[in-house]
């Protein structure tokens, strides 16, 4: 672990977003997200001064982890043991998490944003050995808003991170997640769900790379997209050469409540070892015509059987929430978000 | 007391499986529909309760006087009807209690009585689980999953018990039961039997017909009722085979 955190000079930052430009429909990681509709937005104004670093986000390319050294205020801090809840208030966060050997804490983050806001927020996150670290993104953006998160990921041998993310509406939403596991018996769980309305949009972009033996990885995402929004899962899964006996596991699932409703999943193996253990499963569809049937049948009329599929369908993901959290008014907004 | 009178019916956009079915089911007897496979017993229960994909192109179907023909499928269990399934259905996450409890105010709320709150519920459900031999356990579950062929068949008993419907239609109830489970099934229903309240049930064994003795017994054959008679008929047809009919 490492003791000292480098600093990046905002100035350079802000070169290097000018010179990678606002993304279009070209730029690959950006090909299913037209985010440049919002590109006449105001992104804020740019800071001077230098900007600290925990963990080396892996693709510099990225132009909004640029922005966010560039124009970001100081977020929430986590040190030690611990549970914090902390609410998005800057246009541009910076936050970090550092765990110790053997240290726990649980994070929430509550993501509310105003109706037409654009931001991003970056978080870095480095656990210790046998660290144990569940993070909750709880986001709830703004129905025309832009939201890109970034979250960097270093786990070291015995630790966990566990992060579920909750996310209802938003006019463009973009959750970034890179883990490395770095030694043996890191673990990483990556779980998520995102509900989506009218032509709202969300992005989930995973990339898990392990680095070393007898790592394991964890995905389940779960989208259930009405009207014309549209839901997009990338996941990549990288195992070093020497990363034997490994176990990467990915699956997307999702529902379309509406013809046009869309849905886009992008799994990606990239495996250099030869003793690994890795799958990626995808379903998407509509609810299931026998159960909606049986339910029926039973007197309940369509619609409330419709959410009750709807959240059966959710309830795996609101289940994994630790219990900071609570479950119930988080099943309540989801049927409240179905009858809607 | 059930009524159809005539009915054509068969697949959306596919050929005409019910080819004029006419069966008058009096309140508190018990009629059987006997065929071989592919005579139409299945999709003569799907009709009776509007399972989407199936179309009814003639006649009419009342139920205690009351046309149920154009109703949804949850018009007409709050109407009084039932339909315990061949192959009950799984819904993962959603627990039977919390199943029950939606179905059950749901037809109360349809039928203008008071809908019951949790403790009221409770207390009903697990009265009706316990005469029922529905154990505490399986009601937590999700509905149907895990359950065995068995636990299945009681679990659609106790759902007709707590709905209270005025006829119900049993679509080869006795599939996938050994006969133990059978007879435990046949015991859930020979309680539910009452002066107020008719049953169809819908075999392709006399087996079934054992244990839940029927008022009627009518023989289904090519979409139509070729033959009707008392109890002593399903013998006959076990004795003979359908292909007694084939061959005539």
């Amino acid at each position: 672990m490492s003791d000292v955190s480098h600093s990046i000079d905002r100035q350079e930052a802000a070169e290097v977003m000018s010179s990678l430009g606002f993304p279009t429909a070209k730029t690959e990681p950006w090909r299913y997200s037209q985010i440049s509709r919002y590109q006449d937005r105001d992104w804020g104004e740019n800071v001077s001064g230098a900007s600290e670093q925990l963990v080396l986000p892996a693709d510099e390319q990225n132009v909004f982890v640029q922005m966010n050294r560039a124009k970001s205020v100081a977020g929430y801090r986590q040190n030690g043991s611990g549970e914090l809840v902390h609410s998005l208030t800057a246009q541009h966060e910076h936050s970090f998490i550092q765990l110790a050997a053997g240290e726990k804490a649980v994070v929430i983050e509550d993501l509310a944003t105003a109706a037409a806001s654009v931001g991003t927020s970056l978080t870095e996150i480095e656990l210790a050995e046998g660290a144990e670290l569940i993070r909750v993104q709880l986001r709830r953006h703004g129905e025309d808003a832009a939201h890109v998160g970034h979250t960097a990921v270093n786990v070291a041998g015995n630790a966990t991170f566990t992060n579920i993310d909750f996310n209802i509406g938003g006019g463009l939403s973009r959750n970034e997640i890179q883990v490395k596991l770095l030694d043996k018996q890191a673990r990483v769980n990556l779980y998520g769900t995102y509900l989506l309305d009218d032509s709202q949009h969300a992005d989930t972009i995973t990339y898990v790379e392990h680095k070393a033996p007898e790592t394991f990885s964890k995905e389940v995402y779960k989208g259930v997209v009405d009207g014309r929004g549209r839901g997009v899962f990338q996941g990549k899964i990288r195992v070093d050469q020497d990363a034997q006996q490994i176990e990467g596991h990915q699956l997307s699932r999702g529902l379309m409540l509406s013809p046009r409703a869309r849905i886009d999943v992008k799994p990606e193996l990239e495996i250099f070892a030869d003793d690994v253990i890795c799958s990626h499963g995808a379903t998407i569809g509509d609810l299931d015509e026998q159960q909606l049937f049986y339910l029926r049948s039973r007197g309940i009329d369509e619609a409330t059987a419709k959410g009750m599929l709807v959240q059966a369908f959710i309830a795996e993901i609101i289940d994994l929430m630790p219990d900071q959290i609570d479950r119930d008014a988080l099943t309540s907004e989801v049927v409240g978000w179905l009858t809607a | 007391m059930l009524e159809i009178k005539n009915l054509t019916a068969g697949l959306e956009d596919g050929k005409e499986i019910i080819k004029g079915l006419s069966l008058t089911v009096p309140a508190g007897e018990v009629h059987a529909i006997m065929g071989p496979n592919g005579s139409g017993k299945s999709t003569t229960a799907h009709v009776l309760t509007g399972k989407p994909g199936y179309e009814m192109t003639g006649g009419s179907i009342a139920l205690n006087g009351e046309d149920i023909s154009e109703m949804d499928p949850e018009e007409r269990a709050a109407a009084g009807l039932f339909l315990a399934f061949q192959y009950p259905v799984e819904i993962p996450g959603v627990s039977a209690t919390t199943f029950l409890k939606a179905a059950t105010n749901a037809v109360r709320k349809a039928r203008g009585q008071d809908e019951l709150d949790g403790l009221a519920f409770v207390k009903l459900l697990r009265a009706k689980a316990e005469e029922l031999g529905v154990s505490q356990e399986m009601l937590k579950r999700a509905v149907n999953v895990g359950f065995s062929g068995g636990e299945k068949k009681r679990f659609e008993t106790l759902q007709m018990s707590v709905l209270e419907p005025s006829f119900c239609v049993l679509d080869e109830t006795d599939s996938g039961l050994d006969v133990d489970a059978l007879r435990t099934v046949a015991d859930g229903v020979n309680k539910l039997r009452s002066p107020d309240r008719g049953f169809l049930v819908i075999t392709h064994y006399q087996r079934l017909l054992d244990y839940i003795v029927p008022d009627r017994v009518h023989v289904l054959r090519n979409g139509v009722i070729e033959r009707s008679g008392g109890p002593e008929l399903a013998h006959e047809v076990e004795a003979q085979g359908y292909g007694l009919y084939e061959a005539a």
